[in-house]
């Protein structure tokens, strides 16, 4: 067996055990409030039940958008026949942001937390793949609820440059050491690795994102924040057809 | 009324436990990370802790470790329930830290968890 196929396995087991990890306490979650619902000594109430089902449901739609990322990220990151093509188009990242936000505002209320949009009067086209581009989107702002305190919110913000547009995903969780910082920024997208100070967190959600985002010519990267928190960010190509609408 | 400090940080499972402790009958007080609750155990000094050992910041063996330093708080139950539970060498050792159950989340219910947790208090009213 040479190096690189080595490689290639060892890199796919680490990716399997970061998904085993990142989804057993979803599936423990669901597991639990069935069991509880199921209990009728428990005596719910219709409120606590209501309640029950809603977080089964947004933890099931959480597991399910994590293992459809996985799977297109490794048809991205193969080079075999299951590879796939994707089309390239100008894609208004602003109005992708606001409908992202608005199908993950349940989960984000569920969680006592708030979404805040700083998308600019202008709306900055990108050249990108619809799917794979919401699938950022909602990858770095679940990555920002898991770890933002209750009672706190998530930003979102657009920033554009000359040749690409900036979309931040800033949170009030635990932040990193400057060193952390600085290992993160460098393996970003090599591979899923926990977050220090991070409990929980594999991740693979981060590595998804940055393989979507190198697939379309963009980069996922991590900067520093002045304040407790994290703040990670997509760069994806500017377009440079221009829309007045 | 027995007191429960339990020490969680998914906020949707630190719920539900607490929700499941309060129907039987206990006090519960739940806290998202060590530092909460170190506070409340040092304020109310509850009869039983439950803990999750993969938390935010410093991890449950850190709370193990602060509980042991102080005399007026390391007699107090701990019943471990986690998604990563150690292995037999290491549970043989966290007696030491007053760890009376340990809880595997991924194998087990909230029945499972409140019986635990019952157990404890049953062991510490009697002490």
């Amino acid at each position: 067996m040479n190096e690189g196929t080595t490689g290639n396995a060892s890199g796919q087991l680490h990716e399997l055990i970061a998904a085993a990890h990142e989804l057993k306490s979803p599936l423990t979650l669901i597991s639990h409030l069935a069991a509880t619902m199921q209990d009728t000594s428990m005596a719910l109430t219709p409120a606590e039940q209501a309640q029950a089902v809603q977080r089964i449901r947004l933890s099931a739609d959480r597991t399910l958008r994590l293992v459809q990322g996985l799977t297109t990220s490794y048809r991205l990151a193969s080079d075999d026949q299951l590879a796939f093509g994707f089309e390239l188009e100008p894609i208004n990242l602003a109005q992708a942001c606001e409908e992202v936000a608005h199908e993950i505002t349940p989960l984000a209320q569920a969680q006592y937390q708030q979404l805040q949009l700083r998308l600019g009067a202008r709306s900055p086209l990108v050249v990108a793949n619809n799917d794979l581009v919401r699938s950022i989107i909602f990858n770095l702002i679940d990555n920002a609820l898991r770890h933002n305190p209750p009672q706190s919110t998530v930003a979102v913000s657009l920033r554009s440059k000359a040749e690409m547009v900036r979309l931040c995903v800033q949170d009030n969780g635990p932040g990193f050491s400057p060193s952390d910082l600085n290992h993160l920024a460098q393996t970003l997208g090599r591979e899923a690795q926990p977050l220090r100070g991070r409990a929980g967190s594999s991740g693979l959600g981060l590595y998804i994102a940055s393989v979507m985002a190198s697939a379309m010519g963009g980069r996922l990267g991590v900067g520093r924040t002045s304040k407790p928190g994290a703040d990670f960010h997509v760069d994806l190509i500017h377009s440079k057809q221009v829309s007045f609408l | 009324m027995a007191q429960v400090v339990l020490v969680e940080d998914d906020l949707w499972l630190g719920e539900l436990y607490a929700a499941v402790i309060q129907k039987a009958g206990l006090s519960v007080s739940l806290k998202g990370n060590i530092q909460d609750a170190l506070d409340e155990i040092d304020n109310h000094r509850p009869d039983v802790i439950v803990l999750d050992m993969l938390l935010s910041g410093r991890n449950g063996l850190g709370l193990l470790h602060e509980l042991a330093s102080h005399p007026d708080l390391n007699s107090i139950p701990v019943v471990i329930c986690s998604n990563a539970v150690p292995p037999e060498d290491t549970v043989q050792m966290l007696q030491q830290y007053g760890v009376v159950s340990v809880v595997d989340k991924t194998t087990s219910s909230p029945k499972h968890l409140l019986k635990a947790i019952k157990g404890a208090v049953s062991a510490s009213i009697s002490d």
